[in-house]
């Protein structure tokens, strides 16, 4: 897309802003509504910036919801359709995982290790690379989701390493919301195909079920043309037929008087047709697969009705597997090929408690603490002929945390929220991680907050151990990056529903861990870098009885190296996104509209990606019982496109995202 | 770009124009309490002259006033079994007793033994928040559980207070106590 339509892009988006006040002027009547039907309605409120339930405009933090219904209306098809579409927030896809930026903030090649993703207060990121993944290699079916909270800014303070540049808690479904079996099936381009069973029901003794099981098989594009590999012994750069993906997931749960046990499982194998990591270009035979299973059993209890009392006991088993045929000769030598294995695992335990008081006054007091232990994180990499090897590392760790936070009224009208989590791991020792915020509601309806927080994340079992004698070096004395960060938010609620948010901050980031050489020539990872992020967010959004959802956003930042204040690698410098649903047909139908600009970003050769412009549709509907639910989506209507950089595991310099696409889908409830 | 600098002005305009249909959405918290205080004054049966029909139903604010235009808006213009319906702030305890429904916000910094105290007897339907009025004295505690608003009742008090509570609002509640 060409540069100069930007402008004109802004100009949709503004008049856009202006517009919507007065489509407002259809509020909701509340009083019209009976008390049964009051009490299905849903408050505005965050549960993962201070793991209570509380209301927006309190938390800690700038933060975005985006519900069930949304989820619907704009044909999210995984999480990162739902990030995408958050302010501030960018995610690309490398066509193996998808990786979210985040205040300007995504380096090339290293997975969401810096962003904490909960499920239901649960921590999803695996044990070895420390990522948080949200593609079809994520472990939840969207279909699931009851509402994803996305809490900027660090939250070391409640939640330890990774809560970094911001957190997000997926709260899901129960079993009573559910009330039934859904049965969905979908089919899209690239021959995509899904199917969705889900049981929920909450039983008159009590007792609350949920199971659910996904599975999605995908051919992927075809041919896929990339002219760093324009050579007649490479397909002259097309990859036939090597995007393929599949994934299954299942997740169960039953819930009687306060204790709840979850188990689940998911696998998603992935054929990358990039040729990363060295492999072949066009065999076909780069495989990774990522598996998660997970079980753990919660308790709640109101000791009193001021207190209460959460507990949970976990364990996590993560795998992750790659076959790369490695090639060993240049053209014109005649082709060999190196075939690698890597096996990894990561099997973790822990347990966390956690007290909720709320004092006379309108205090709230939070104090717990968490012991985890990573029972086995394995590295394991075989190489077949000619150079038969195997390389493998296998180690243990532990840490402990305890945290409290306050919420304290120190006028009636001015809140102090103050917290600290002291963290000890066997590693790199201690970590002390404060965060504080003034939040000032000086009339109903409006908060401004200023927040400094300190967040930190801990070196991965990849960084710290991986050991290839001959090219790369394990660092065990890795110590953590830290970030500290100064953020100014304000929010105001208007009248008929809608929202404003504005948020500027200022984000020092230390000791980050990057690739280094030492004498020798060998790979090791250090804690060499700094960086500063700075820029400033403005969302409006709004919401309608009539069934009118609104959100609209832009974000400004520069995230540059603390050194050579040159500006990072992919980190855009404005993002506009838009999203619009409204009925078309009674509250039946809806029609979606989602429009997402980007600016070009930097690549590691120091080239400029151009603009990304990404228009999705989505019809969604429902027949008057309700049984059936329907929705055709377009994504990438215009055929934008556009690009992400590659990373140093790429020869290529940007990856192709993907053009023009569709998916029907249906859901039926029983 | 044509499409979008299209599409953006056609939905609004069709936005305005469609009928409303209630969808469930995602609401202010007061603007939902307002809703139920207007609702739970629709059950109560007040003793004496405070039930008199004719005379308007005065909904009290204790504390600093949480709803801005919520409540006032959704009362206007409305009225139940035929009486009008007054919205009042209060500015101490001691002219609660007239309320007819007293909602003690967080902010008041009563306790609620001290709000049972000054109004046992007075026929007032005192509504509190989890944090500053739960245990005891209260009659009706909102709650937030997850992102809804339930409520319990507390029928040891109500009769205390001489209200007498519908059986269907009882059967909405969450939890019915009797302390």
């Amino acid at each position: 897309m060409r540069l100069r339509t930007i402008p004109a892009i802004a100009a949709a988006l503004v008049a856009a802003l202006l517009a919507a006040p007065a489509a407002a002027q259809v509020a909701p009547d509340l009083g019209e509504l009976s008390l049964d039907q009051l009490l299905t309605l849903r408050v505005d409120t965050v549960f993962g910036a201070s793991r209570y339930e509380q209301k927006l405009t309190r938390a800690p933090a700038s933060v975005t919801i985006v519900t069930r219904e949304e989820i619907r209306r704009y044909g999210y098809r995984t999480l990162a359709d739902v990030l995408r579409s958050v302010r501030g927030i960018y995610v690309g896809d490398d066509r193996n995982y998808s990786q979210i930026g985040v205040r300007g903030f995504a380096r090339p090649g290293d997975f969401n290790t810096r962003v904490l993703l909960l499920m239901d207060g649960h921590r999803l990121n695996e044990n070895i690379y420390s990522s948080a993944l949200i593609g079809r290699e994520g472990f939840l079916d969207v279909d699931l989701i009851e509402r994803v909270e996305v809490i900027r800014g660090p939250s070391s303070s409640i939640y330890g390493s990774s809560a970094f540049f911001g957190v997000i808690n997926v709260v899901t479904r129960q079993g009573g919301a559910v009330s039934g079996v859904e049965a969905s099936a979908s089919a899209g381009s690239f021959g995509s195909y899904e199917g969705r069973a889900t049981f929920g029901r909450k039983l008159a003794s009590g007792v609350e079920l949920l199971a659910s099981g996904t599975a999605y098989e995908s051919d992927g594009q075809r041919r896929l043309y990339y002219p760093e590999f324009d050579t007649p012994r490479t397909n002259n750069g097309v990859a036939v037929d090597s995007d393929g993906e599949s994934s299954r997931s299942f997740l169960g749960r039953v819930g009687y008087k306060g204790f709840t046990l979850t188990g689940g499982y998911s696998v998603r194998e992935k054929t990358v047709p990039t040729a990363a990591y060295g492999a072949v270009f066009n065999d076909g035979n780069l495989v990774t697969t990522n598996e998660k299973a997970l079980a753990e059993l919660s308790y709640f209890r109101a000791l009193s009705a001021r207190t209460r009392f959460t507990a949970r006991a976990y364990f996590d088993h993560d795998a992750y597997q790659a076959d790369v045929s490695r090639g060993l000769t240049r053209p014109p030598a005649p082709p060999m090929a190196l075939a690698v294995h890597v096996d990894n695992r990561g099997d973790t335990a822990g347990a966390e408690a956690q007290v909720t008081t709320e004092l006379s006054g309108g205090h709230t007091l939070v104090y717990g603490g968490e012991y985890r232990q990573d029972l086995l994180i394995r590295q394991k990499t075989t190489t077949g002929q000619p150079f038969p090897s195997l390389n493998q590392t296998e180690n243990e760790g532990r840490s402990i945390g305890l945290y409290t936070q306050g919420e304290v009224a120190l006028l009636p009208r001015l809140l102090l929220n103050a917290g600290a989590r002291y963290d000890h791991h066997d590693v790199f020792g201690s970590t002390l991680s404060p965060r504080i915020g003034l939040i000032w509601g000086p009339a109903p309806g409006t908060a401004l907050k200023a927040l400094y927080g300190r967040a930190y994340r801990a070196p991965n079992a990849y960084e710290l151990y991986l050991d290839a004698p001959g090219s790369r070096r394990a660092n065990p004395s890795l110590q953590p990056e830290t970030v500290d960060t100064y953020e100014l938010v304000a929010e105001q609620e208007l009248p008929a529903g809608l929202r404003v948010a504005a948020s500027a901050y200022v984000y020092d980031v230390d000791d980050l861990i990057s690739h280094t050489r030492d004498g020798a020539g060998i790979l090791m990872f250090e804690n060499v870098d700094s960086v500063r992020a700075r820029g400033f967010e403005l969302e409006l959004d709004g919401a309608w009885a009539w069934g009118f959802l609104f959100r609209a956003s832009w974000a400004i930042q520069r995230t540059e190296d603390g050194r050579t204040r040159a500006e990072l690698d992919n980190s855009p410098r404005h993002l506009f996104k838009l999203n619009a649903s409204l009925p078309v047909y009674r509250d039946l139908v809806h029609a979606g509209l989602e429009a997402q600009l980007g600016s070009g970003v930097e690549t590691r050769a120091g080239n400029q990606t151009s603009p990304s412009f990404l228009v999705n549709t989505t019809l969604r509907g429902k027949t008057p019982l309700r049984n059936l639910e329907w929705s055709v989506s377009l994504y990438n209507l215009l055929d934008d496109a556009y690009a992400q950089p590659g990373s140093t595991n790429h020869v290529q310099d940007e990856i192709p995202q993907d053009g023009r696409s569709f998916r029907v889908k249906a859901a039926y409830r029983f | 770009m044509s499409i979008l600098r299209r599409v953006i002005p056609i939905a609004l305009i069709c936005g305005a124009s469609i009928t409303p249909a209630a969808e469930p959405r995602v609401f202010n918290e007061f603007e939902m309490k307002a809703a139920f205080l207007f609702n739970f004054a629709k059950f109560v049966e007040w003793p004496g002259e405070k039930g008199a029909q004719g005379t308007p139903i005065v909904l009290a604010i204790l504390g600093p006033n949480p709803f801005g235009v919520h409540l006032t808006n959704l009362v206007k213009g409305r009225r139940i079994n035929g009486r009008e319906i007054q919205v009042r702030q209060l500015d101490s305890l001691d002219s609660a007793r007239g309320a007819h429904v007293l909602f003690v916000t967080k902010g008041a910094r009563k306790t609620a033994e001290e709000v049972s105290a000054a109004l046992g007897g007075a026929g007032v339907l005192t509504v509190g928040e989890p944090t500053a009025f739960s245990e005891v004295g209260g009659i009706i505690t909102f709650h937030l559980e997850a992102d809804r608003l339930s409520f319990e009742i507390d029928m040891g008090e109500a009769e205390r207070a001489g209200l007498s509570i519908s059986a269907q609002l009882q059967k909405l509640a969450s939890a019915v106590r009797r302390r």
